[in-house]
């Protein structure tokens, strides 16, 4: 062999040691701080921070200690797990995914009662806060909200290289929680960036726009057959399947604006008919807990409550979990719940939306 | 699957070379091993583009099934062609098969509904050559055929080589072996070009992003910095395509043929189109340019050609009226340069000129990259309305789109994170280093070269620097391996 040909083995042979041993402190890095913790708990006392709903949910579900769990889009992410331990001293693990769908729903349920995880082999799972979008419902059943980074959801060790060899996971989720040395409070994790100020109407009514009027009315049974597949594929199977669970499911207190979408778009039969198909569906179980905020006259009308014409104050979402604690707003059967629509379809009438967009904000 | 992910880095081509390698030393030197490894080569490639989906599949198969069949139908008459009937005849064929991969072409670009077949407008531009030089002492053969076509080096982004270098390459490799010199050379041109396209054309990507999205709040110097940041991102995402392609080709002793060379140097436009794409600058020359009938009809018609060729160099970068005026704006900047002659001598560089060229240029992609014509107008009237400066003011926003991680956490061990003005030092730090790589710099290639003889003499004094150089390259690949996760497509694997 040529000289010519040692230099170029050793550059070839030098070379891919550097990159393995490289490549395997970062590895060995990321398996031991496991900032989704993919592999194990968190460890004590790292100031983990966590921000990413799709790549640190899967982990939290599966190896956390909680006996509880909120799951739902934006609805939810203001809840203080720290309230359910206060009211009803459940420890709850916050899961939400801003803007699930039913699928991402299932998705994380699906890992939240998987009885092989550390999770389930340590706690049974007492209760699920569950809220439901009603106008998701109307997705395709296997549609989700944002593409998932599979690597953190599939049991395939192979793709994990993108967990372990990923510069966002060792500079932003290991080198800065080092150096800022401040752990994201769990209670409040994932919670909106709206501050104090963003709540009134003005900023509502700013930021607000109608959707463009629909002459011709709904069919008022078109949106059934989708809801109907929505639930019984992707919330209804873990109702059945785990009886000892008891489900708090609730309808999300919309402003008065998105009954405006509503009636603009012309479907206000459909949507009604729609919330007391899901109700009756839901109502069937004895686990089920169903509460419908929806109505609740004083807070929706009062567009200082809101950021935009759905996401309330957290005070609200403080409210909601007294609710859950009291029974208040909670319907026990189908024409409870018909009460709950016509007093929503009173709100709807008697409110003055042309007072509302006459006014200068 | 794309040069810059895990799945081609760390399986792909580790799988394809230990193929070829096989090929090479066990299989016995008989007429059946070119073929072996032309079967190899259309297995891999196949490989390599079934990840971009059913219908890309679909359309390429019919592309090539298309193709594959008059070529092979002139290719039967060509073996006969004993008089003037038949030449016609055979001439008609290369029309018909020509005139289909317009069609085809103009159909998915201009009429198909959603989503381009990838690559079809490559691919598309290599059927053509094959086919019309189908007879220049060339005979149909399959195999031969499906490896130019699908070479996957080549396939998303060109270049738009010739059949016959292709080939040459491709026979050549079953007779050789794939030997550490070429691997040594290859993989540090595919490292080059991996920093280039998933760390420098990224960061800047993402202020440009940024930028366009919010275009009425940006002040004169970001309009300036946003037409110049896209410059420079694509010049780092297209030549980092570039370079990779060629290390993959360079690590199997193939020479890729040449498609980018430091356009930004160029004194004048016509030299800018002698190193940007210069497999596209060919092909048009070729097969538009020429038959228009080139210089050879007078100096207005030779005016008008070059307009054409630059009007359906547009139309093929993509839809909208905003790649016909970019076309155009290099076309008429190609006339002026005609009018008055060629003034830069090779070897001889002229600042001002190369300078003045950059600026064009800059404005001209400003059309490539903005939505619609009214937000290149906007970006462009930013620049000269001397009401949008408000003091050469940056917004802070749109300069903390260029404070990438790495340079942030060097920042945090000084006090510079604690002054204000910290996103702006990021910001120039990284346009000052691109446009030093790119005006001042070498290309990857000489670089590489230069490297690859470090790395291969024999000196005892060039130890210590055959280390350094393979710690440089481990570390820029394992940084390039980090940043994969976030990276998006290229830019040009769209057209």
């Amino acid at each position: 062999m040529s000289l010519k040909n040692k230099g170029g083995k050793n550059f070839i042979f030098r070379f891919w040691v550097v990159v393995a041993v490289f490549l395997m402190l970062v590895s060995a890095l990321v398996i031991y701080v496991d900032p989704f913790f993919h592999y194990h708990a968190p460890l004590q006392g790292f100031p983990y921070i966590v921000d990413n709903q799709l790549s640190q949910n899967p982990g939290m579900a599966t190896r956390m200690d909680y006996d509880s769990c909120i799951i739902g889009s934006s609805m939810t992410v203001n809840f203080h797990t720290d309230d359910f331990r206060e009211l009803m001293g459940l420890n709850t693990l916050k899961l939400s995914y801003s803007g699930a769908y039913p699928r991402d729903d299932y998705n994380i349920l699906s890992i939240v009662f998987d009885k092989n995880t550390p999770a389930r082999q340590k706690t049974p799972v007492k209760a699920v806060f569950l809220g439901l979008d009603i106008p998701t419902l109307t997705a395709e059943p296997d549609e989700i909200k944002y593409e998932l980074p599979m690597y953190l959801y599939d049991k395939n060790p192979i793709n994990d290289v993108k967990y372990l060899w990923n510069k966002d996971v060792l500079l932003e989720y290991i080198l800065k929680p080092i150096i800022q040395k401040k752990a994201t409070n769990l209670s409040e994790v994932y919670a909106s960036w709206w501050t104090e100020d963003y709540y009134n109407i003005s900023y509502v009514m700013h930021g607000y726009e109608a959707p463009e009027p629909v002459e011709e009315e709904m069919d008022a049974d078109l949106l059934i057959e989708k809801t109907n597949e929505n639930l019984h594929v992707n919330i209804l199977p873990f109702i059945i399947d785990n009886p000892d669970t008891e489900f708090y499911i609730f309808f999300p207190p919309y402003s008065i604006l998105y009954w405006n979408n509503v009636l603009t778009e012309n479907h206000l039969e459909a949507t009604m008919n729609q919330y007391k198909f899901a109700a009756s569906e839901l109502l069937q179980y004895d686990n089920v807990h169903l509460f419908y905020f929806q109505n609740m006259e004083e807070v929706v009308t009062d567009l200082n409550n809101y950021a935009d014409y759905t996401h309330y104050n957290p005070r609200i979402n403080r409210y909601m979990t007294e609710c859950f604690a009291n029974g208040t707003h909670e319907v026990c059967s189908v024409e409870e719940f018909e009460k709950e629509l016509e007093k929503m379809r009173r709100i709807i009438a008697e409110f003055d939306f042309e007072e509302l967009f006459s006014k200068e904000y | 699957m794309t040069f810059n992910s895990y799945s081609f880095i760390f399986i792909f081509l580790p799988v394809f070379l230990s193929g070829v390698w096989l090929i090479q030393c066990f299989y016995p030197d008989n007429g059946f091993k070119d073929k072996l490894m032309k079967m190899w080569l259309i297995a891999m490639s196949a490989f390599f583009f079934v990840g971009y989906g059913r219908f890309s599949i679909l359309v390429f198969s019919g592309s090539i099934l298309w193709n594959g069949l008059f070529s092979y139908v002139i290719s039967v008459t060509h073996k006969k062609q004993n008089n003037s009937k038949e030449y016609t005849r055979d001439k008609y064929l290369k029309a018909a098969a020509i005139a289909g991969n317009v069609v085809f072409l103009c159909f998915f670009k201009y009429f198909g509904s959603g989503a381009m077949p990838i690559a079809i407008s490559f691919y598309t531009f290599s059927q053509i050559m094959y086919v019309a030089e189908l007879g220049h002492g060339e005979s149909f053969e399959l195999l031969d055929y499906l490896s130019y076509i699908t070479f996957f080096p080549k396939i998303l982004q060109g270049p738009i080589a010739d059949h016959k270098s292709i080939k040459e390459g491709l026979e050549k490799l079953s007779q050789t072996r794939v030997n550490v010199n070429d691997l040594t050379a290859g993989i540090m041109l595919f490292t080059l070009g991996l920093f280039k396209k998933v760390i420098l054309a990224e960061v800047l990507g993402k202020a440009v992003d940024f930028g366009y999205q919010g275009l009425q709040g940006l002040t004169g110097m970001d309009a300036i910095i946003l037409a110049v940041s896209y410059s420079f991102q694509l010049y780092f995402d297209f030549s980092g395509y570039c370079d990779m392609a060629e290390g993959v080709c360079r690590m199997l002793g193939m020479e890729l043929t040449r498609n980018f060379d430091a356009p930004y140097k160029a004194g004048n436009i016509a030299e800018f189109w002698d190193r940007w794409h210069i497999s596209l600058t060919k092909f048009f020359t070729k097969y538009i340019y020429i038959p228009l009938g080139g210089s050879r009809k007078g100096v207005m018609r030779t005016y008008v050609n070059i307009l054409i060729v630059f009007f359906i160099s547009g139309l093929w970068h993509g839809t909208g009226v905003n790649f016909i005026i970019w076309g155009m704006m290099h076309g008429i900047l190609m006339v002026i340069t005609r009018l008055y002659g060629r003034n830069v001598k090779p070897g001889k560089r002229n600042g001002i000129k190369v300078l003045l060229t950059f600026i064009y240029v800059t404005a001209a992609w400003v059309f490539f990259r903005a939505p619609g014509p009214s937000e290149a107008f906007t970006v462009l009237s930013k620049i000269v309305n001397p009401d949008a400066y408000s003091g050469l003011r940056i917004s802070i926003k749109f300069a903390e789109c260029y404070m990438v991680d790495e340079i942030w956490y060097i920042f945090k061990v000084t006090p510079i994170p604690n002054w204000n003005k910290s996103s702006y030092i990021c910001m120039w730090l990284i346009l000052l280093a691109s446009a030093l790589l790119i005006f001042v710099g070498k290309t990857a290639k000489t670089i590489a070269g230069e490297h690859y003889g470090i790395i291969v003499s024999e000196g005892d004094r060039d130890g210590l620097r055959r280390w350094a150089l393979t710690l440089f390259y481990g570390i820029i690949f394992v940084w390039c391996v980090l940043s994969l996760g976030g990276v998006s497509t290229f830019l040009y694997v769209n057209f």
